[in-house]
């Protein structure tokens, strides 16, 4: 008999991530300077690395460093102007939001739900707020993938954006992608609460956990090891 | 047991719910990206988030669940790079939502009417920041946006637009809930699901 080892990985604490999260949300927007959001930027690389997702990091940062070119010679560009203007605001938009959405998609795949809970259970908030919340984290991706399905199964029926079929009634052909989504989503959600019933969510005393939450020493290494690097690029950059 | 207490079903509800909520203000705020379409977004936005607000709010029985959607909002419009001006714009408008709904009784349609539109009033928080926020969030724009962005998004947005904005969302959320209740008689009631 074989037993599943799961492969090595760079686990955080949940508590971590959201540090992490918090940090470099508010971090990007701030206006230092291009090295300074490109040392912001490369946070969520690492972090893709140490999950394992190779060909997301690569995918991630080289997008990345494109916005970052563009952003720097945006000035001497002298194109169309509606076309630079659509450039330059892509670019913009990829240097301010991806690092977050990155870091949320790291999370996402790292994090399993019961971990979240548990990690939020001990910061001491309210289960009327992780309960939602933890639902949503959930129903995000299940909403992507029904409408994913509608997509096709409308596709085959022809309409899509790109038949004329669709053009002829967009009011109509809106309808019909949005009641199955809705449809669907309501009951796979009457399927969640039951389960959950089930398992004893309503319970009111305090809830055991498998989830295994507690800082390590690789918490502390992530924690120095962020402060440590933007502090330096921001004094040698600022300063120098 | 007190039964006005939320359990875990509502919550449950109400996590589904915001979420596909957000699916669908995230859907629509793509308009955003074109100056000019920022004004039709205030209008649109609502009508299309009216169809899933219906089936939401068929779904309310308890004081409290929409403030909870409220707060988780807030948040996540915080993490993706509005400032405190957003969740000044969320909570107040989500907790009033709320009220008018306990008030005027759950699952009324003209509770669901007035409700709506201050719940939409969230909206405001995108917009909000270019006139509250002051100069230094116009710098952040024209800094990372590129100057014809920020000249168009001035024009087009100037600060007596607020009152505009508030009338667009209103008709907008009005019709929602119009278009709402249509989808509600015609498909759900059908497959009974309200």
């Amino acid at each position: 008999m074989e037993l599943y080892i799961p492969k090595k990985k760079f686990k955080l604490d949940p508590r971590t991530k959201l540090f992490l999260i918090i940090a470099i949300a508010t971090l990007e927007l701030l206006n230092v300077n291009i090295y300074f959001t490109l040392a912001v930027g490369f946070i969520p690389f690492l972090l893709f690395l140490s999950n394992r997702q190779f060909l997301g990091a690569f995918k991630y940062y080289g997008l990345f460093l494109i916005a970052a070119f563009i952003h720097v010679h945006r000035i001497g560009m002298e194109v169309n102007m509606f076309l630079n203007m659509i450039v330059v605001l892509l670019g913009g938009l990829i240097l301010k939001l991806s690092p977050a959405f990155t870091t949320s998609d790291y999370i996402i795949e790292s994090t399993s739900a019961s971990e979240v809970i548990a990690a939020l259970n001990k910061m001491k908030i309210s289960r009327k707020l992780t309960i939602p919340l933890s639902v949503m984290f959930r129903f995000l991706p299940t909403i992507r993938q029904e409408n994913r399905a509608i997509r096709d199964a409308a596709a085959m029926r022809g309409i899509t954006i790109t038949r004329r079929k669709f053009w002829e009634n967009p009011l109509r052909a809106f309808e019909y992608r949005m009641i199955p989504l809705l449809i669907s989503i309501a009951n796979t959600g009457e399927d969640l609460s039951a389960a959950s019933l089930s398992r004893g969510l309503d319970n009111p005393r305090e809830h055991t956990t498998y989830a295994d939450v507690k800082f390590t020493k690789r918490d502390l290494f992530t924690f120095l090891f962020v402060s440590v690097f933007l502090a330096s690029v921001y004094f040698l950059t600022e300063w120098l | 047991m007190n039964n006005n207490a939320l359990k875990g079903k509502d919550l449950i509800t109400v996590g589904i719910y915001t979420a596909l909520y957000t699916a669908c203000v995230f859907l629509t705020g793509m308009f955003n990206a074109i100056p000019i379409l920022y004004p039709i977004f205030m209008f649109v936005g609502p009508v299309i988030t009216g169809i899933p607000m219906s089936l939401y709010y068929l779904k309310i029985e308890k004081f409290g669940m929409l403030t909870i959607s409220g707060i988780i909002l807030a948040i996540f419009w915080y993490i993706s790079g509005y400032t405190w001006i957003c969740v000044a714009c969320i909570l107040p408008a989500s907790l009033l939502a709320d009220i008018f709904l306990k008030v005027i009784g759950f699952k009324k349609f003209k509770a669901i009417v007035v409700s709506y539109i201050f719940f939409s009033m969230g909206l405001l928080a995108g917009p909000a920041n270019l006139w509250f926020a002051g100069a230094g969030y116009w710098d952040g724009i024209r800094e990372s946006m590129g100057d014809q962005y920020a000249d168009q998004l001035a024009k087009y947005m100037p600060s007596w637009f607020l009152p505009v904005a508030i009338v667009l969302i209103a008709l907008g959320s009005f019709l929602g809930a119009l278009l709402g209740r249509k989808m509600m008689n015609k498909h759900f009631k059908k497959a009974g699901i309200v």
